[in-house]
C-alpha cells in the first residue's frame, strides 16, 4: 500500500498543509473525523479511484438508516468499523463493518417526538466524533454522551443545553486532547450561544465559553439594552483544530431575533452595535476557553447570513510568502481567507453573484454595505441576494492541495425580506420576518458547484445546477470531486475541469458530503442519501415544489468500490 | 385607445391576462387579453397596460413566461368562451371578482384589485361630489350606470356619448362641466393627455364600484392557487401599477368580504407559520399544506385548524399558539387560508333512493349533506363522468337518464335511455353512456355530450348492470336470468363473448390489469373469477354471506369486498385465494358500494336502514352512518372538479 504521507512528498510545496491534516493517531485509508482530518479540508490521499476507472464504481453495499428525511451525515471509518448516525436526533447510530455493511452495533436514543418544533431547520444529524475508543454523540435534545466504540454501550449522558427553549444538537462535537467540545443551534429561538468543553473521559465540563458577552466581558457593549440576553450567536456547525499552532476555529450563527433593531440601531450605520460574537470566526485557545482572535463578517446581521460554515485550514503561498491560513465559504457570499495565527484578514471576494455588498474594506474587515439591501420595519427589501439560506449552507466544502483548488456547494437564489419585531416566547420561533425566498438569482441556476482559487481569488469552473441545495463535496489525490445533488445524483467530477465523469442515482436527495476510504487494498467511497424536508418547505412556491417532486425522501448510506475491468 | 368600451359590457371584460395550468409546457403562463383596451391592456407598442404588465409579475414569481391569446372584449362573457374556456389560453385578468360571475365554468381568484367609475372634472373646480355639480352638465357614456344614475337627478344635466374617451374628449374641449365615468380610463386619459389637469373622485354607490379578480376554468384550481398566491404577494406591485396608470383611488371600501383581514391574515402566516408551512402556504409537501384543509376535512376544517393552532400537536412537532396569538389573529390566518384553499377535487357521494325518487349528495370528507335532488322515478343505477364534472342517474320508471351537474348539484338535462335502465357505465372518456335495460334485454347507448341514441346492443335476460375495463377494452354486462355475463368492445359495440357463471350474477369488478372480472352471484352465494381473455370461470367461491350483490377491489388487487343482502355484511376477502378474511356488520339490504379514489374508504348503500354506511379499508370498522332518502340503492363517489 502506498502511504498517505509518501504521496504527499509529490506534491512538495503543498507537504505543510497535508501533514497537518493528519491526525498523529490516525492510519492512513481511515476517515476518522467528520472533515477527514481537524483542518476539515475532506482531501483524501487515497488515489486507487482515479479519472481513468471511476466510471467502473459500483455499489457495494448499502445501509438503511432507519428513518426518512434531511439525512445529513458524514460517517467515520476507524480501523474496519464505520460509524454513521440517522436523521431524528439521531434515531440510530450504527457501527458497521465497512467491508460489507453488517451491523455490528446499534444506539437508539429515546428522543422526544414532536422535538421539530425547537429545531429551527430540521431534524438532521451530521454525524459523530471518535477517539480512543470512545464515539462521541452531541443529540437533538441537547444531550452529549459518548458511547464504548466496540459496543455501543453508554459510558456517560451529559446534559449540555435544554432543548425545550429551542436549543438542538445537529452537529458532531470536537475533539482535541481530553476534551471533546461542543456547541448546538438555536439562534431562531433566542438561545445565547455557548461552546462548552467537557472531559472526555467524564463528561465533565472543563470550561464554557459565551458566544455572545456577558455584562464586564469584552464586546458586551456591542448590544442595545438586553438584546444580548436573547442575542443568539449558537455554534451549530463544526470546529477545526491546528495543534502546531494549539488553536480550536468555530464560526459562529447569526444574532437574535432576525430584526437588527432590536439589538441596536437596525441600520447600515450600526457603530459599535456589531453584535459580538455573532457571525464571526473565532480562534479559541482549547485549554481555557478564552478566545484569541476574531474576526466577524457580518456585523450587525439581518439577513440571517448565519456564519457557521467550516474553516478549512491550508498552508498556501500568497505573494510568494507560505502562510497559515484557513478558508471561509461565508453564507453571506464572501470567500474569506483569514491568517489563521493571527486572524488577519488577507483576502474577502465575492463567490457567488452578491448585492448586499458592494465588497469588504481590507483595513476594517466589514462589509460595504449596498444602500438599500438592508430589510427594515416598513416595506420589504427587494431582491437581495444572497438570501437566507446563503451563498452556501452547512454542506461542506473540500480543498485539495494538488489542484490548490475549493470545491464548493454554492447556492444562486434571492428574496424579498421585511423585518419585524417578535416578542419573545420560550420555545417558539424567535423571529417574525415576512420573507419571499422563492427567487432565482441572475443566470437562472439556483445553484453551482464551483471550483474557487482560493489565493487567485476566482472561480476557475463551475457547474451550474437547476435546483438548490446541492450536497457537500469530496475531494481525492485521484484528481476527483464527489458530491451530491436534490434528485439523488451522486456524482464524480473531474477536479481540474469539472467535467462528469460518473452518475449513480441513489433514489433521493443528498445533503450530506461523501467521504472515501481504504481497507485491504480495496477503496470505498459512500454517501448518505436522503432528500432535505425543510428547505423546500422554507422556500415553498414553484422552487419548493420542484424540489420536492425531485426526489422522494429516503435514508439510506451507499457504499461504493470499482468493479473489475 | 381608452374608454373605447367603457360601458356596462366593459365592466365584465375590465381586462385581461391570464395565466396558464395544466401546461406541462413548463414554463409558460398562457394568458387571454384584449388588444386594444388601455389602460388594461394593449398588444401595441407603448403602454401594454396594467393587466399585462401584471401578467408578467405574475408569470415571473410563477417561474415561466406568459404568452398571450389576443381576443376583443366587447362581449366578455362571448370572449371568455372564445379563449379561456375554449383552452386557447389559462388565465383571463380582470373579472369581476364575484361569485355570480359564470360559476358553472370559472374560478375566480380573491380580489387583487378595486375599480369603479368616477367623477372627473377640473382640478381648478374642486369638485368632490356629484351633488357639487349642481344645475351643470355631466358628460356620460350610453347605456352606463352613470347614465341610468343621473337619469334620476333633476338637479344635473346629463349629455349622453357613445363611449367614455367622446365624454372625456367632451370635457376636455370646455363642452361640460364634468365626466362621469370609468375611473381607470378617466385618470389614464388625464394621465396621458391632458396632464393630469383633472381631478378624478371616485363614487360610490350600488353597481358603481367593483373588485376585480382573475379567472381560471373551472377545475384549474391548482394554478388559481398558484396565481392567487402570486397576486397576493404582488400587493405593492399593484398598488404601484395602478398608480402608474392613473387609476383613481377605490371609493368607500366594497361590502365587507374579508379580504382586508385575509390581507392581514397572511402576513402573519408569513410571519409564524411559514417556515414550516411556507411563505404564502404554498408547502410543497402535502403533509405541511395548509391549503388542502377543505379538502380533506371539509366544512370541518375550521374545526381542526382552530384546535391545531391554539392547543398544537406535539407529537407532530407543530407547537401550540395560544399564548402568542389572539383568537382575533388566528381567525384572520384562518380567513388568509380559507382564501387560498384548493377547491377543486373535493370528493362528493351521490346516492339514489329507489322510492323517494331523488338523489342524496354528501361531501365525503365530513359525511356533510350538501343536496337532495329531486329526479324521475325509481333512480337506480348512478355514475361520474371522468372529468367530475357530471353526474348520470338511471330513473327506470322514468325510462330515462337523469344529468346532475356535479359542481352546482342541479338537474341539466333528462335522456331518453330505452325501457327500464337500470345499471350505468361510462367509457374511459366519458363520451358513451351505457344504460342497461333491465326489461329490454339490451343495452343501450348514448351519446355524450346529446344523448343522442346511438345503438342499442342486445344482451341476455334481465341484464342488471354493466363496468368498463380499467383498460377500456372490455364492458361487461351481467344477465341475472340467463346467468351469463356478457363482454361488449365499446370501441365497436360489438358483443365479443359471453359467459356463464353461477346464478344470479350482479356486481362485478375487474381486476386492475383487466385480466379477471369477479362477479357476485346472488342466488348461488359466490363470487366467480372469469379470465377474460379465454372467457372461462378460472374459480369460483362461496363468500360465506347471502345474496351477494356487489364487489369492490382493493387498489394494490390483494382483497375484494362483497356486499350482501340478505345477510346484512361487508365480506372481506383475499383476491388471490377467495378466502374470506372478516366479515363487517352494515344492515339490512347492504347494496351497491363505491370507493374512495385513495381506497382508504368503501361507501354501502343500506337500503333498509335508510343509510349509507363509511368504512375504514384499513380497520374495517364502520366510521360513520349517513342518513339517506327512502330506500338507497346506488352511490358513486366522484372527485367534483
Amino acid at each position: 500500500m502506498i502511504s498517505a504521507v509518501t504521496r504527499l512528498r509529490t506534491a512538495p510545496a503543498l507537504l505543510l498543509a497535508l501533514a497537518l491534516t493528519l491526525p498523529a493517531a490516525a492510519q492512513p485509508g481511515e476517515w476518522p473525523v467528520y472533515g477527514g482530518d481537524p483542518a476539515n479540508t475532506r482531501y483524501s490521499p487515497l488515489a486507487r479511484i482515479d479519472a481513468g476507472n471511476v466510471s467502473r464504481l459500483r455499489v457495494a453495499w448499502v445501509l438503511q438508516l432507519g428513518s426518512l428525511r434531511s439525512q445529513e451525515s458524514t460517517p467515520l471509518v476507524v480501523g474496519d468499523t464505520l460509524y454513521v448516525t440517522s436523521s431524528f436526533g439521531p434515531r440510530n447510530v450504527f457501527a458497521v463493518d465497512a467491508r460489507r455493511g453488517r451491523v455490528r452495533w446499534r444506539y437508539s436514543p429515546d428522543v422526544p417526538a414532536g422535538i421539530e418544533q425547537f429545531a429551527c431547520c430540521d431534524v438532521g444529524h451530521r454525524g459523530v466524533a471518535y477517539a480512543r475508543g470512545r464515539v462521541f454523540v452531541g443529540r437533538l435534545d441537547g444531550h452529549l454522551v459518548a458511547l464504548d466504540a466496540a459496543t455501543g454501550r453508554e459510558l456517560w449522558d451529559t446534559p449540555i443545553v435544554d432543548y425545550t427553549q429551542g436549543a438542538v444538537i445537529t452537529s458532531p462535537p470536537t475533539l482535541v486532547k481530553n476534551l471533546v467540545i461542543t456547541g448546538f443551534g438555536g439562534g431562531e429561538y433566542g438561545v445565547r450561544g455557548f461552546l462548552a468543553a467537557l472531559d472526555q473521559d467524564s463528561g465533565r465540563e472543563v470550561w464554557r465559553l459565551w458566544t455572545v458577552p456577558g455584562p464586564g466581558e469584552p464586546g458586551h457593549d456591542t448590544w442595545k439594552g438586553d438584546s444580548w440576553k436573547l442575542g443568539g450567536g449558537a455554534v451549530w456547525g463544526i470546529g477545526s483544530y491546528d495543534p502546531a499552532l494549539n488553536l480550536l476555529y468555530y464560526g459562529t450563527g447569526n444574532p437574535s431575533p432576525w430584526a437588527a433593531s432590536v439589538r441596536g440601531p437596525g441600520t447600515r450605520n450600526y457603530g459599535r452595535f456589531t453584535n459580538l460574537y455573532t457571525a464571526t470566526t473565532l480562534a479559541i485557545d482549547p485549554d481555557t476557553g478564552r478566545i484569541v482572535w476574531h474576526f466577524q463578517s457580518t456585523p450587525h446581521d439581518a439577513w440571517d447570513f448565519d456564519g457557521i460554515n467550516e474553516l478549512v485550514l491550508a498552508d498556501v503561498e500568497i505573494d510568494g510568502r507560505l502562510r497559515q491560513v484557513l478558508f471561509k465559504a461565508d453564507r453571506n457570499g464572501f470567500f474569506y481567507v483569514l491568517d489563521r495565527r493571527t486572524g488577519a484578514l488577507l483576502a474577502a471576494r465575492p463567490f457567488v453573484n452578491v448585492n448586499w455588498a458592494t465588497g469588504v474594506d481590507m483595513t476594517t474587515g466589514r462589509p460595504q454595505e449596498a444602500d438599500d439591501k438592508r430589510p427594515g420595519l416598513t416595506t420589504p427589501t427587494k431582491n437581495i441576494c444572497p438570501n437566507t439560506l446563503g451563498a452556501k449552507n452547512w454542506q461542506p466544502m473540500s480543498y485539495n492541495p494538488r489542484t490548490g483548488l475549493v470545491y464548493i456547494p454554492t447556492l444562486n437564489l434571492c428574496m424579498d425580506m421585511q423585518q419585524a419585531e417578535p416578542a419573545y416566547r420560550r420555545g417558539k420561533l424567535y423571529l417574525t420576518p415576512d420573507l419571499d425566498l422563492d427567487r432565482v438569482g441572475p443566470g437562472g441556476h439556483m445553484a453551482e458547484l464551483i471550483a474557487w482559487d482560493p489565493v487567485r481569488q476566482q472561480k476557475r469552473w463551475g457547474n451550474p445546477d437547476d435546483l438548490p441545495w446541492l450536497g457537500g463535496t469530496l475531494t481525492t489525490a485521484g484528481g476527483l470531486v464527489f458530491h451530491g445533488d436534490v434528485r439523488g445524483g451522486f456524482k464524480a467530477l473531474d477536479a481540474m475541469t469539472g467535467r462528469l465523469l460518473w452518475e449513480f442515482s441513489t433514489g433521493s436527495g443528498i445533503s450530506a458530503a461523501p467521504i472515501t476510504y481504504e481497507l485491504d487494498g480495496t477503496q470505498y467511497v459512500a454517501v448518505v442519501s436522503g432528500r432535505t424536508f425543510s428547505v423546500p418547505l422554507m422556500i415553498g412556491g414553484p422552487i419548493g415544489s420542484r424540489m420536492v417532486d425531485a426526489s422522494p425522501q429516503g435514508g439510506a448510506l451507499f457504499v461504493f468500490t470499482l468493479a473489475p475491468p | 385607445m381608452s374608454g373605447r368600451r367603457a360601458t356596462a359590457a366593459a365592466l365584465v371584460a375590465l381586462a385581461l391576462a391570464l395565466a396558464p395550468p395544466a401546461a406541462p409546457a413548463a414554463g409558460v403562463l398562457r394568458v387571454c387579453a384584449d388588444p386594444d383596451n388601455l389602460p388594461f391592456s394593449s398588444a401595441g407598442r407603448g403602454d401594454r397596460g396594467l393587466y399585462v404588465e401584471l401578467a408578467e409579475l405574475v408569470a415571473a414569481r410563477l417561474h415561466r413566461r406568459a404568452e398571450y391569446t389576443w381576443w376583443r372584449t366587447d362581449y366578455a362573457k362571448r370572449a371568455l368562451r372564445s379563449t379561456l374556456l375554449a383552452h386557447d389560453c389559462d388565465v383571463f385578468f380582470g373579472l369581476p371578482a364575484r361569485g355570480d360571475f359564470m360559476p358553472g365554468s370559472l374560478t375566480l381568484t380573491g380580489a387583487f384589485l378595486d375599480v369603479g367609475y368616477a367623477l372627473a372634472a377640473p382640478a381648478a373646480r374642486g369638485l368632490t361630489s356629484l351633488d357639487g355639480v349642481g344645475g351643470g352638465s355631466v358628460a356620460v357614456a350610453f347605456r352606463s350606470p352613470p347614465q341610468l344614475l343621473l337619469a334620476e337627478r333633476a338637479d344635473i344635466r346629463a349629455v349622453t356619448f357613445r363611449g367614455d374617451e367622446e365624454a372625456l374628449d367632451a370635457l376636455a374641449r370646455g363642452a361640460v362641466d364634468a365626466a362621469f365615468v370609468w375611473g381607470p380610463v378617466a385618470g389614464y386619459y388625464n394621465r396621458t393627455r391632458l396632464g393630469g389637469r383633472l381631478r378624478i373622485v371616485p363614487v360610490a354607490g350600488e353597481g358603481l364600484q367593483w373588485r376585480v379578480a382573475a379567472g381560471l376554468r373551472k377545475g384549474d384550481a391548482a394554478l388559481r392557487a398558484e396565481v392567487e398566491t402570486a397576486l397576493a404577494a404582488l400587493a405593492p406591485e399593484i398598488t404601484a401599477l395602478a398608480a402608474r396608470y392613473g387609476f383613481p383611488a377605490a371609493a368607500a371600501p366594497p361590502p365587507a368580504t374579508g379580504a382586508n383581514d385575509a390581507a392581514a391574515g397572511r402576513t402573519t402566516f408569513n410571519q409564524h407559520c411559514a417556515r414550516c408551512h411556507s411563505p404564502n402556504a404554498a408547502s410543497p409537501e402535502p403533509s405541511q399544506d395548509l391549503r388542502r384543509l377543505t379538502r380533506r376535512y371539509g366544512s370541518g376544517g375550521r374545526e381542526r385548524f382552530d384546535t391545531a393552532v391554539a392547543e398544537g400537536r406535539p407529537d407532530k412537532g407543530m407547537p401550540g399558539w395560544r399564548e402568542v396569538l389572539t383568537p382575533e389573529v388566528i381567525g384572520s390566518i384562518w380567513r388568509f387560508l380559507e382564501s387560498v384553499q384548493v377547491t377543486g377535487g373535493e370528493l362528493r357521494l351521490f346516492v339514489t333512493n329507489e322510492r323517494s325518487n331523488d338523489v342524496t349528495v354528501y361531501e365525503a370528507a365530513s359525511g356533510r349533506l350538501l343536496a337532495t335532488i329531486p329526479v324521475g322515478r325509481r333512480p337506480r343505477g348512478v355514475v361520474g363522468s371522468p372529468d367530475g364534472r357530471t353526474v348520470f342517474v338511471a330513473s327506470s320508471d322514468a325510462d330515462e337518464v337523469t344529468v346532475i351537474d356535479a359542481a352546482r348539484l342541479a338537474v341539466v338535462a333528462t335522456l331518453p335511455a330505452g325501457r327500464d335502465p337500470e345499471g350505468l357505465a361510462l367509457n374511459r372518456d366519458g363520451t358513451r353512456l351505457y344504460a342497461v335495460n333491465e326489461n329490454e334485454q339490451a343495452v343501450t347507448v348514448l351519446e355524450i355530450p346529446g344523448g343522442r341514441r346511438v345503438a342499442t346492443i342486445p344482451v341476455g335476460t334481465e341484464p342488471e348492470t354493466a363496468v368498463l375495463s380499467p383498460d377500456g377494452t372490455r364492458l361487461a354486462v351481467s344477465n341475472e336470468t340467463s346467468n351469463d355475463v356478457v363482454f361488449i368492445d365499446p370501441r365497436t359495440d360489438a358483443v365479443v363473448g359471453r359467459t356463464v357463471v353461477a346464478r344470479n350474477p350482479r356486481g362485478m369488478r375487474f381486476s386492475g390489469d383487466s385480466r379477471r372480472l369477479y362477479v357476485a352471484c346472488e342466488q348461488a352465494h359466490v363470487v366467480v373469477v372469469i379470465d377474460v381473455a379465454s372467457l372461462r370461470v378460472v374459480q369460483s367461491a362461496p363468500t360465506g354471506g347471502e345474496r351477494p350483490v356487489d364487489v369492490r377491489l382493493s387498489r394494490d388487487g390483494s382483497r375484494l369486498w362483497v356486499s350482501h343482502g340478505l345477510s346484512g355484511d361487508v365480506r372481506v376477502l383475499d383476491a388471490a385465494t377467495l378466502e374470506v378474511q372478516a366479515a363487517i356488520a352494515v344492515g339490512p339490504r347492504a347494496w351497491w358500494m363505491a370507493a374512495s379514489p385513495e381506497g382508504d374508504r368503501l361507501y354501502v348503500t343500506v337500503g333498509r336502514a335508510n343509510e349509507v354506511v363509511v368504512i375504514d379499508t384499513v380497520s374495517g370498522a364502520v366510521v360513520r352512518r349517513l342518513p339517506a332518502g327512502t330506500l338507497p340503492w346506488g352511490v358513486a363517489a366522484v372527485e367534483v372538479r
